[in-house]
């Protein structure tokens, strides 16, 4: 299909597909290539799940805490997803327990494979990501335990290694990463604003290919584990740059590319309410964790750390309040929020045109709000990383927190980086967000309502993004 | 063309909003305390925020209900401990407005690094941090819709592939 004026428009003169790099291609197509770099990063993996159990019971004095919900957090919200999409699943070791057994084998393609038909189908009906945004809600409902008890971290890593392994000993393919990662939802969505695209290069080549190599496998390689087709594939959504598809086609068909980003908000396949509603779900938690934890309001945080008892007593805190927290978490998350926008998006519809389905106009609208949810989570994380760094560097050195000084640093005293201009760091990342916001929402108004009624149909939602980038505003300078 | 014309007044929108909002704010100093008691436990400070004024000085008492904390106030210089049973004075004199954490500095228990207050410090009534952020804020959302408008007058397609 040939491509319209506008993304012409936004991609880079000169983009270089990584892939004509030769050794980058020669790595990637290496059977062994996801192996190699998966051994490492499981290596760590074991590192964090031993220290959460075995190490010191001090968050910040064990590497389960500080290397995951420190520095993983902050390089995969802040770098990873904005800079090279899903790449974290390229070395993520959750699934590959699951994918050794699934391929009874840790590199070696068998020839008599068919990954096609190995296992059941995934149920039609679950189909898209709710499962993951309830699983990533239940997961925030209990933060306040999990980024602070490392025991918590071990166990919610290995229950995740084990749900993967039995979902792929039962399913077919990475059903796991494609239908239930708690991770693997918002990764998805935040991957659309990312500056980094894998696509096929000609896609009526791919048409014409009839064995489709990239989706059923071939000789050297699997078929697409994350159910797709670079044929059709036009976000980046579900795309876990495993690079399968490049070793399979014969054509070298499939480009590696940086492009503008959040090119992907104004594609229209693919979109749907499940999407939509995870907008709002990692926008408000944002607001939600930014409060909770680097709020002024202690008594938001008693409630959320489940077994912590106040002086005050049971009556008003423990259990109580706890479930208080998480009515609101789940309520703001499934329900206000979403609610006010439906409002935003009635009135744009209003001011637009009706002859639009208001479901439609609430869901092209949404993916507005990506880049705006995504710098949230970003200055959210800016201050764990500037304020805490010491902590990870010191458990470099004492990863249990058993008093060890491996390699000379783990006395290293707690000093923030610069506190003074966190608060402006956060902001020059909100005003990106907003910026891009505003941005692909006057675009996603003149491709719901067309060119004449954009500018209505726009202004109630630029209303939205600026409550909601004022609130985050007040939160950090206010 | 009516979408040129639109981007046009936007910008123009976008640069005078933030003047605006900046002027009409009001100007009313804030009655300063000169000095606060502040309790520390885990894992607050109470009061959680406190509200100062520029080039005055402020002396903040700290003592904690409960374990030893530290006392690290961003861009203060401050960085004091207290354990159970002290008072630790502090005095300061901050030089600008804005918003300044106030950091437990001693590990204190699992939600340490979570364990912040809030120093905010008003020039003439206001908080210039926080004015600056909105007025940055409603001219890069301005802007940003005179540039689309700009970029794909009315009449011109629009969409995605």
């Amino acid at each position: 299909m040939e491509k319209s004026r506008l993304l012409r428009r936004y991609e880079l003169p000169k983009r270089r597909d990584i892939l004509s790099i030769g050794w980058i291609r020669r790595l990637v197509t290496h059977r062994a290539f996801q192996f190699a770099i998966i051994l490492p990063n499981l290596f760590i993996f074991w590192l964090v799940i031993l220290a959460g159990f075995f190490g010191t019971p001090v968050g910040n004095m064990n590497i389960s805490i500080t290397f995951v919900w420190m520095l993983w957090w902050f390089a995969l919200i802040a770098i990873m997803v904005p800079f090279a999409a899903r790449i974290w699943c390229t070395v993520c070791p959750i699934p590959a327990f699951g994918d050794w057994i699934q391929r009874r084998g840790f590199i070696r393609k068998r020839s008599n494979q068919n990954s096609t038909t190995q296992g059941r189908p995934w149920p039609r009906k679950l189909r898209n990501i709710w499962l993951q945004s309830f699983g990533f809600l239940g997961i925030a409902t209990f933060s306040a335990l999990l980024v602070t008890r490392p025991v918590a971290t071990a166990i919610i890593l290995l229950s995740l290694i084990l749900v993967a392994t039995v979902l792929a000993v039962t399913y077919s393919r990475r059903a796991f990463c494609r239908y239930v990662c708690p991770v693997g939802g918002f990764l998805g969505l935040f991957s659309m604003f990312s500056s980094l695209e894998l696509r096929a290069k000609e896609k009526n080549l791919c048409k014409r290919h009839v064995s489709k190599d990239c989706v059923k496998g071939a000789d050297i390689s699997f078929g697409c584990p994350w159910f797709e087709y670079p044929g059709t594939m036009k976000r980046n959504n579900y795309c876990g740059l495993c690079f399968e598809c490049v070793k399979a086609c014969p054509f070298d068909n499939i480009s590696l590319k940086t492009r503008w980003f959040g090119k992907d908000l104004l594609v229209k396949e693919g979109r749907g309410i499940d999407e939509a509603w995870k907008v709002f779900i990692m926008l408000t938690l944002a607001v939600l964790y930014i409060v909770v934890m680097q709020g002024p309001w202690g008594f938001i945080r008693s409630w959320a750390n489940v077994f912590y008892v106040p002086p005050y007593g049971w009556a008003i805190s423990g259990v109580n309040s706890f479930l208080l927290y998480a009515g609101i978490f789940w309520g703001s998350t499934l329900l206000a929020i979403p609610g006010i926008f439906l409002g935003f998006t009635a009135l744009s519809r209003y001011l637009g045109g009706r002859d639009v389905k208001l479901r439609r106009v609430f869901i092209n609208l949404a993916y507005a709000a990506v880049p705006l949810a995504l710098t949230a989570w970003i200055a959210f994380s800016i201050p764990i990383i500037m304020v805490n760094w010491s902590y990870i560097v010191s458990t470099i050195s004492d990863p249990f927190g058993w008093g060890w000084n491996l390699l000379g640093i783990g006395d290293i005293a707690w000093q923030p980086f610069l506190p003074r201009w966190i608060p402006y760091v956060q902001m020059a990342v909100l005003n990106v967000g907003l910026a891009f916001s505003a941005y692909y929402g006057a675009l996603l108004a003149r491709q719901t309502f067309g060119p004449e009624r954009q500018l209505r149909a726009f202004l109630p939602l630029l209303a939205f993004l600026l409550l909601v980038a004022t609130a985050l505003a007040w939160l950090f300078t206010g | 063309m009516a979408s040129t014309r639109n981007a046009r007044v936007l910008t123009l929108i976008a640069l005078i909003i933030p003047l605006l909002v900046a002027s009409v704010v009001p100007m009313s100093a804030r009655a300063q305390e000169d000095r606060v008691e502040v309790v520390a436990r885990q894992f607050e400070f109470d009061p959680g925020r406190i509200v100062a004024v520029a080039g005055e000085p402020l002396v903040l008492a700290f003592r904690t209900e409960d374990v030893t904390h530290g006392i690290f106030i961003d861009g203060q210089g401050v960085d004091v401990v207290v354990e159970p049973g002290q008072e630790v004075v502090v005095n300061i004199v901050p030089s600008s407005g804005g918003k300044f954490k106030i950091r437990c500095s001693v590990t204190c228990g699992p939600l340490h690094p979570f364990m912040v207050g809030e120093l905010v410090v008003e020039q003439r009534g206001i908080n210039p941090l926080f004015i600056g952020s909105l007025a940055s804020l409603l001219a890069v959302g301005i802007l940003s819709t005179a540039y689309v408008l700009r970029r794909h007058p009315s009449g011109t397609r629009g969409g995605e592939e």
